[in-house]
């Protein structure tokens, strides 16, 4: 596992030196800045709209960067022949599969912090210069969190295809992964309906299969300041760490049979 | 070559001013997407979703002043509380909003408003304003005073909720001609502690028994005029035509009796409780 830290620095420079990544990020930070300006047209619902809008975009934006930056690593790696170089060097394809992972995560980890931290200064600004807006509450805290295990997730689950495929058909792939990892309880439920069994077991099993991206999304709960349990925190944490692990084994087994001739 | 394949291209595709009527015409039905869709497709954007829509209601409630605009509030608070049903702004704020006035106390979309309104009683089942924003839909824009009465009892129920609604479910009662009822019901109200003031139900109490007091000389006024032959014009006129007991010049409540343009009076009521005349 030796290099591991020096790919993920340079993963995460890399990623800084992308003009597409810092537009996406300047973009985003305007539109988190529109929370304020979106206040101003609603009546009556001032918390809720700061909140949804808020936590909106940045659950809007986060997933389309992870997609983005995680689907475009290796696929790049491999198409400028700059693979060769580090597979020349003494570092293992797992520790190069691993290091570009973190630098990712770092990466989309610090535009989530500095977005996160930007729509907490809204809501405190908004609480203390106006009447309403009830500031920060631990709900927003809790959805950020869930934002953040939904990226990690998101990221591992991308990379895993991208080690397989280009940069186009991992980051399609993945992207329908996310809207149907969505709607895994969806799934769920209509799967209990049916009455022809091997739909129904098709159904149970595409539900434990697929990564259950609903299960790390807290907006909801945000809008009305709703509790979340610490053990279902927990199990958000565990659920996000062990798929994570997994695909990040399967990602790098593929890596290491494959063979860039 | 190039350039005149551009002309050609321009010309085909030349645009036509969109006229400013069609622009404002706001009769077209809004663009929404079916509920279980959009609950089920936007899953990680939903609150972003719903509250991007909130905003285009809010816009739409200031453009509502035909029925089909009006009608439209109802779509929206239809498509926002299917895919939020805790969403109470949206059936309280729309349910308001989307009845349209037709004039002489007829009003277009009422079904619809009260529709909205009840689904949101599923979810709020004890809120105030809910229950006392049904009365009002039911009363003024449907006209079903019987049922407002029952949806005001229901409110003055609920706990905190303001005297004024007994008080407004009596002054319906009495419209209705229901005199009994509504001192029954305001009797059941200081026995159940009061329900927010105890004086205000008091005084209601006794303006319910003077005003059944007053019905009856009225009726006694009726009577007298026929036998005259002309309208009263004191009490002691009816007493002279054998309507009404010498005794009772007085209400329970201490207040003179009269007769003024034909009807019965009492000092301690300052005007007759009876409803706004319909159209």
């Amino acid at each position: 596992m030796n290099g591991i830290v020096p790919i993920a620095l340079n993963g995460f420079r890399e990623a800084r030196r992308n003009r597409v990544t810092l537009v996406i990020f300047v973009f985003a930070l305007v539109m988190v800045l529109t929370v304020t300006v979106s206040v101003e047209f609603t009546v009556a619902t001032f918390d809720r709209v700061m909140t949804d809008v808020g936590l909106g975009v940045i659950g809007l934006i986060m997933p389309a960067l992870a997609l983005f930056l995680s689907t475009g690593l290796i696929p790049r790696e491999i198409e400028r022949r700059t693979i060769f170089m580090l597979v020349a060097r003494p570092v293992s394809r797992s520790a190069f599969v691993i290091g570009r992972y973190v630098g990712n995560l770092m990466t989309v980890g610090f535009l989530l912090l500095v977005m996160a931290l930007l729509f907490i200064a809204q809501l405190e600004f908004s609480h203390l210069t106006s009447a309403f807006g009830g500031g920060l509450h631990v709900a927003h805290l809790v959805a950020l969190y869930g934002q953040l295990l939904e990226v990690i997730l998101l990221t591992a689950v991308a990379f895993a295809f991208a080690t397989v495929s280009s940069q186009y058909v991992s980051s399609l792939v993945a992207t329908c992964l996310y809207f149907i990892g969505h709607m895994a309880e969806d799934l769920f439920q209509l799967s209990e309906r049916s009455k022809v069994l091997p739909l129904k077991a098709l159904g149970k099993a595409l539900y434990y299969v697929l990564p259950n991206f609903d299960r790390l999304d807290f907006k909801d709960r945000a809008t009305y300041f709703d509790p979340t349990s610490a053990s279902e925190l927990l199990g958000a944490t565990a659920y996000t760490v062990a798929y994570t692990v997994l695909m990040l084994v399967v990602a790098t087994a593929i890596f290491e049979r494959r063979d860039f001739k | 070559m190039l350039g005149a394949v551009a002309v050609v291209v321009l010309v085909l595709t030349r645009a036509e001013p969109y006229p400013l009527e069609a622009r404002h015409l706001g009769e077209l039905k809004p663009m929404l997407l079916r509920g279980g869709l959009a609950t089920t497709v936007t899953r990680p954007l939903r609150p972003l979703l719903i509250d991007l829509y909130w905003l285009r209601c809010l816009v739409a409630m200031g453009e509502a002043e035909s029925e089909a605009r009006n009608r439209n509030l109802a779509s929206y608070g239809f498509f926002l509380t299917e895919l939020d049903p805790r969403f109470f702004h949206a059936y309280y704020m729309l349910g308001l909003s989307t009845p349209y006035s037709l004039g002489r106390d007829q009003y277009a979309n009422g079904d619809l408003a009260l529709q909205l309104v009840r689904r949101g009683l599923e979810q709020f089942p004890d809120d105030i304003r809910l229950r006392t924003l049904h009365a009002f839909l039911l009363h003024y824009i449907v006209h079903d005073a019987r049922a407002a009465v029952m949806e005001f009892v229901k409110i003055s129920k609920l706990p905190g909720a303001p005297a004024a609604a007994i008080s407004s479910a009596t002054a319906l009662l009495v419209e209705e001609g229901r005199v009994d009822e509504a001192i029954d019901a305001i009797q059941a109200a200081m026995d159940d502690g009061g329900r927010g003031s105890m004086q205000l139900l008091s005084d209601r109490k006794k303006q319910l028994e003077i005003e059944k007091l007053l019905r009856e000389l009225d009726a006694a006024i009726v009577r007298a005029s026929k036998k005259l032959s002309r309208t009263p014009t004191s009490l002691d006129e009816v007493i002279q035509a054998g309507e009404w007991p010498a005794v009772v010049t007085h209400d329970m409540h201490g207040g003179e009796l009269s007769v003024e343009a034909g009807r019965g009076r009492s000092s301690w009521l300052v005007g007759r409780m009876e409803g706004i005349p319909r159209w």
